[in-house]
């Protein structure tokens, strides 16, 4: 366990900046600590989301851990290896090293809480990643709760690989046939401003649906729309899941994951009360 | 590089992340960068920007602090009731006041994205602690041209067709008349674009401000980006103040390949490459080392 330098107290809640992992690969992470006297044994690590969908949830997942930790969660969000503001270049992450980045960030959190039970929440690319990686913890998450997982790989990178070329230079300019032959080419090493290099690209397209049924955990509960095409697709077949699967459809007004929400920060407050109210039902 | 992150400020409520340069490369520059949100994005910025910045300044021996705002990223609300502006500022001060304390800087160097640019300006009017103010997409002050030009590229781009065309040509007269008012407006500061939710200070109002502060010492920096159609040429900014005397002082680049977002690595890059070279100046203006001890920014 790293220290942490300090933290803020609003409220009653405690926020505390750490750095954590071998020198040279730290994590950053943002432990929060409920107030005293509703502090539940149960914590919560949020596993975020890749590349641009990333800066487009920070603040939606920031409310939703300030919501938890007021309900009495010990909560983690954290930066995987080459994101965020943890250690790393943006080209040295893929999926397998973020795995390893879940686990050491799940070891933190339980000794920072001292709780017995933790639950892992995973957002789009970020529900891949804890579903892979629950199956390689000795006792699973206590609930493993998947919001807009990712379910086809390849359908996810044709997805951004669509808003890359759409996304760039929405205003009129001089040279928009030399623009659109820049994009095109760009699209092999990036994506929305990311570079995506081909390993994780095979990482990423070699996701099915078979990445989200073997997942293990005492609980699975998967968030979606009624909109979500791949959502959909997996309520249709809870039979191919090997652990009980609960579905929860929210309709919501705010697309955090569109165009429009490029480098904003829309907040769909309907799945974030539906999933605190999850939690506070299990727990 | 060295990057460690810390709560600090009013009830250690702002979250940061100071970014040193390896240990080897002491004596330390004298102006430190800060970093912060670019609107609502968090300390990162946008496509991770500020972080890469802050290890290719570190690189150069040039310690930067990245951080969130009250309210905003990871950091808590703040518990005053000051309005939003005069929070922020008061928060870049506490930036500054932090990272002068850990990595034995006294100046700084504010970078200030789209409306960040706006608490940066503001700061560096009452803080003599600011030796650089970089300015991206923040105050765009149109000329005749670029509203000419304007309307060129929106031709020559096919977003203006060429029935629209015509219905100008025959409404010309109007057209120019609406040209000569955004004009003459534009000598207040009713005709510039609005920085978010933040108004443009008129054109004699910001150059006043320049002058005084330039006169002081502070080196100013614009950086335009293709992302708003009011500024559309390489020289409007020279062109706009060439009767206000600021140009010995501001440097001046626009990136007609950058959305305003950045999001091409390439133009990543660019952006980059400009903000620490203009890093290394200032600190050899500042006299923090020999010319040349500080190496070459890639």
């Amino acid at each position: 366990m790293s220290d942490s330098v300090t933290g803020s107290r609003q409220g009653s809640v405690m926020s505390s900046p750490i750095r954590f992992g071998l020198p040279g690969r730290q994590l950053f992470g943002l432990f929060q600590t409920p107030p005293a006297g509703v502090e539940r044994s149960h914590s919560v690590l949020i596993c975020n989301p890749f590349g641009q969908e990333y800066i487009r949830c920070h603040r939606l997942l920031r409310l939703l851990a300030d919501r938890l930790v007021r309900e009495g969660f010990h909560v983690l969000r954290f930066d995987y290896f080459g994101t965020g503001d943890s250690d790393g270049d943006d080209s040295e992450g893929d999926l397998s090293r973020w795995q390893d980045d879940v686990l050491l960030a799940n070891a933190e959190l339980s000794e920072r809480s001292g709780n017995p039970f933790a639950s892992w929440l995973g957002l789009r690319l970020g529900a891949s990643i804890a579903a892979i990686t629950s199956k390689r913890l000795a006792i699973p998450p206590y609930r493993l709760v998947l919001w807009d997982p990712v379910v086809e790989g390849a359908d996810y990178l044709h997805e951004l690989e669509t808003a890359h070329a759409a996304g760039l230079f929405p205003l009129p300019h001089w040279d928009r046939k030399k623009l659109a032959s820049v994009a095109a080419a760009s699209m092999k090493r990036e994506i929305l401003g990311f570079p995506i290099s081909a390993a994780i690209r095979q990482q990423i397209a070699s996701l099915g649906v078979d990445t989200l049924t073997t997942a293990r955990a005492q609980s699975l509960e998967i968030f979606g729309s009624h909109s979500n095409r791949d959502v959909n697709l997996l309520e249709q077949n809870p039979a191919t899941f090997i652990i009980t699967t609960h579905f929860t459809n929210v309709e919501t007004q705010s697309i955090w994951a569109s165009d429009a929400a490029m480098n904003a920060a829309t907040v769909p407050i309907e799945t974030i009360n539906a999933i605190v109210k999850s939690f506070l039902a299990t727990s | 590089m060295i990057e460690q992150s810390f709560a600090f400020g009013d009830h250690d409520g702002l979250v940061g992340t100071i970014c040193f340069p390896p240990i080897e490369m002491a004596p330390l520059a004298k102006v430190g960068v800060v970093l912060f949100n670019a609107g609502v994005i968090h300390r990162i910025g946008p496509h991770r920007l500020n972080v890469r910045l802050a290890r290719r300044l570190a690189a150069n021996g040039i310690p930067s602090i990245r951080f969130d705002l009250a309210g905003q990223g990871d950091s808590a609300r703040s518990r005053g009731n000051r309005g939003f502006e005069e929070q922020a500022v008061s928060d870049l001060r506490e930036a500054m006041d932090f990272l002068e304390s850990v990595a034995k800087v006294s100046r700084f160097a504010l970078f200030g994205f789209c409306s960040g640019g706006v608490h940066s300006y503001t700061t560096a009017a009452i803080d003599a602690r600011v030796a650089g103010l970089l300015l991206y997409d923040t105050y765009i002050y149109p000329t005749l041209w670029s509203r000419i030009n304007r309307y060129i590229i929106k031709f020559s781009s096919g977003q203006l067709g060429a029935k629209t065309a015509r219905w100008m040509g025959r409404k010309w007269a109007g057209w120019v008349a609406s040209l000569r008012a955004k004009f003459l407006a534009s000598r207040t500061n009713a005709g510039y674009p609005q920085v978010g939710p933040f108004s443009t200070p008129s054109k004699a109002e910001f150059a006043e401000t320049l002058v005084r502060l330039g006169r002081n010492g502070l080196k100013v920096g614009m950086i335009y980006s293709s992302g708003y159609e009011q500024y559309n040429y390489r020289n409007q900014f020279a062109d706009g103040f060439k009767n206000f005397g600021v140009s010995d002082f501001v440097m001046c680049e626009y990136l007609p390949e950058m959305d305003h977002n950045g999001t091409l690595m390439e133009q990543q890059l660019k952006l980059m490459q400009i903000i620490v070279g203009w890093g290394i100046k200032l600190n050899e203006s500042e006299g923090a080392a020999d010319k040349g001890s500080l190496p070459l920014a890639e």
